[in-house]
């Protein structure tokens, strides 16, 4: 059996949601209207400022939306990996506790894990209704 | 006295002076299926002050003279002069537009909405929030500044629109079907409301419709296109009295100017 390391973490959490993440970028390009970007030039904006004051809101929600899910996955893709095919990380030690039924480390570390997990869940659709309120 | 009379003839002059002058544009767009010719050897000259209402079948290249206009799409051939000089690129200076009616940006409120061309220049601040709110005021917004466009019924939505079109005091504004999606009796009052404006701000306006009796009410002059190629193929003049009012709908001048405004567009499709 071999660990995993931190890069290989890295790596494997990158390449499961690198799909969701180019699928959702290319619906928040999409959900940017051509009328805002015509409303911006007509005004005289730069193209940086079309970037920044119509591309940026436009996109906001999706961008947010897309970061939450793919942590998600990260996560529990991080721990099922760290739990079968690692020797270090709170996944594995989560495992290692289970099979040696050492209950109170069990339980601290599963509700530990889990605060952290909705405690960035939170946040990010706290930012999420704050960037969108707009969107009906 | 000889000084007098030549001020006056200056204001004549300046009174008649043309905000817009068009002159031998035509247009074609290189689409999938090869070259389509939109518009067609477009003259036209718009008086200073006046409110030139165009319009034309659908698809017959209105928009696309107005995206020209404004600065915001390159004829292939021809001029367009605005304050005596060529308008090639958009310039918030001598030209504001009004879109239909979801161009504003929902992520922000109305006031934010409305200090959007000044805030792209960098005003500051103080001078922002002045004359947004002056302009708030001006199309009867009083208090609605802090609502989101989600916030606010079509009608009010298009005031904002026309505040933020016109927050730069530029001396023209297009407007493309601003009223298109609101229903009629809404559309009456924000017409009535725009000759309020209008007359309040001196503006040159040119306002594209496909409702005729919008056209006569609001204009001085009613341009006709035909169907694509787009080309003017008529003028007319409404002799209408100002102040305009509902009731003048029901006049025989009106309707006659109506039907033979109709009687082109027929002709033309
Ligand atoms: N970007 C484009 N590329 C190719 N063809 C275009 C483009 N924009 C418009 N056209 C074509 O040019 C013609 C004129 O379009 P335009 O939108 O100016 O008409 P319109 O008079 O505003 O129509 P409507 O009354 O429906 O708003 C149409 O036939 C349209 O299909
Ligand atoms: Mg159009």
């Amino acid at each position: 059996m071999f660990g995993i390391g931190f890069g290989q973490k890295v790596a494997y959490a990158a390449f499961s949601t690198i799909f969701i993440v180019i699928m959702s970028a290319a619906a928040a390009v999409e959900s940017v209207k051509a009328d805002h970007v015509l409303v911006a030039r007509s005004y005289g904006a730069t193209r940086a400022q079309v970037l920044t004051r119509v591309y940026v809101p436009s996109m906001m929600p999706f961008l947010l939306e897309t970061l939450r899910i793919s942590m998600i996955f990260n996560f529990t893709g991080v721990m099922i990996a760290e739990m079968y095919a690692s020797r270090t990380g709170i996944g594995h030690l989560i495992a290692s506790w289970g099979e040696n039924f050492q209950m109170p480390q069990l339980f601290a570390g599963v509700i530990l894990l889990a605060a952290v997990a909705i405690a960035f869940n939170e946040t990010v659709r706290w930012l999420e209704a704050r960037c969108s309120t707009w969107r009906t | 006295m000889q000084h007098l009379a030549n001020v006056s003839e200056l204001r004549g002059a300046k009174a008649h002076a043309a905000a817009i002058e068009v002159a031998g544009l035509s247009h074609v767009y290189a689409g999938r299926e090869g070259q389509v010719p939109a518009l067609e050897d477009i003259a036209l000259t718009v008086g200073a002050g006046r409110f030139v209402v165009i319009v034309g079948p659908s698809g017959c290249g209105k928009t696309s003279l107005l995206m020209m206009m404004a600065g915001l799409r390159n004829q292939t051939s021809g001029t367009i002069l605005c304050a005596g000089r060529p308008i090639d690129a958009p310039d918030p200076d001598r030209v504001g537009v009004v879109f239909q009616e979801a161009s504003l940006f929902p992520w922000l409120t109305a006031l934010d909405n409305i200090e959007f061309p000044l805030s792209i220049r960098h005003a500051p601040r103080e001078e922002r929030r002045r004359r947004a709110n002056a302009m708030l005021e001006l199309v009867g917004l009083q208090g609605f500044g802090g609502r989101y466009p989600h916030e606010l019924s079509g009608g009010m939505k298009q005031r904002v629109s026309i505040a933020r079109g016109l927050v730069q005091d530029p001396p023209v504004l297009l407007m493309d079907e601003p009223f298109a999606a609101l229903d009629e009796q809404t559309r009456m009052t924000m017409g009535h409301e725009l000759l309020r404006i209008w007359s309040q701000t001196a503006k040159t306006v040119v306002f594209v419709t496909h409702s005729l009796t919008e056209a006569v009410y609001l204009a001085d002059e009613v341009l006709v296109m035909s169907a694509r190629p787009g080309r003017i193929i008529d003028r007319v003049d409404i002799t209408l009295p100002r102040p305009r009012t509902y009731e003048m709908m029901a006049t025989d001048v009106f309707g006659r100017l109506r039907e033979r405004i109709w009687q082109q567009i027929r002709k033309a499709t």
